[in-house]
């Protein structure tokens, strides 16, 4: 088996394992476990990007990820806070 | 088949079961730089070393942010069980 094959297919297992975890992973109902769940998913598109040399788009999307987590970890904070007064 | 690619493929596999399988946060988080690493070697051993760095720098602040976000939440969730603002005589 050839490389890039190797890494097209660890990037395809990844993102059926992360999609499935995140629709019926075990205890969901945290939205922090779910946010977490969503992580797998996004190295499986890094490998699939890095499979068909797309060098420009995998570098983007690494560093985008950085800032995308604080997003929504700041989000899940929020809304915890918001259900707290409510 | 060379050894770097080997070891990389079977800790992304590892860490991807072990993110969805565990319930801990922290414990995700631990299972989600094993899978980071995992991806580091899979680039390296195919000769992007100008996107390892990238990828070597974002990695380390992703996982601060996840857990400075998770002590944060935590502190959130137990202060509504200890201390709420409603007082439990006025709220009957």
């Amino acid at each position: 088996m050839e490389l890039v094959e190797y890494i097209l297919y660890i990037g395809y297992a990844l993102l059926v394992i992360g999609t499935l975890g995140t629709v019926i992973g075990p205890k969901v109902d945290n939205p922090l476990i779910r946010m977490l769940n969503v992580e797998v998913p996004t190295i499986g598109v890094c490998f699939i990007f890095l499979a068909y040399d797309e060098t420009l788009a995998l570098m983007t999307f690494i560093a985008v990820n950085a800032v995308l987590s604080l997003i929504l970890v700041r989000a899940v904070i929020l809304n915890a806070e918001y259900e707290e007064n409510e | 088949m060379e050894i770097l690619p080997l070891v990389s493929g079977i800790c992304c596999l590892l860490g991807g079961i072990g993110v969805i399988l565990h319930t801990n946060p922290i414990n995700k988080i631990i299972m989600f730089a094993l899978l980071e690493i995992g991806m580091i070697g899979l680039i390296v051993s195919s000769y992007y070393l100008d996107i390892a760095i990238i990828s070597s720098l974002c990695e380390p602040i992703c996982t601060i942010i996840l857990l400075l976000g998770y002590l944060k939440y935590v502190t959130t969730i137990k202060k509504k069980k200890k201390y709420g603002r409603n007082l439990p005589v006025l709220s009957k």
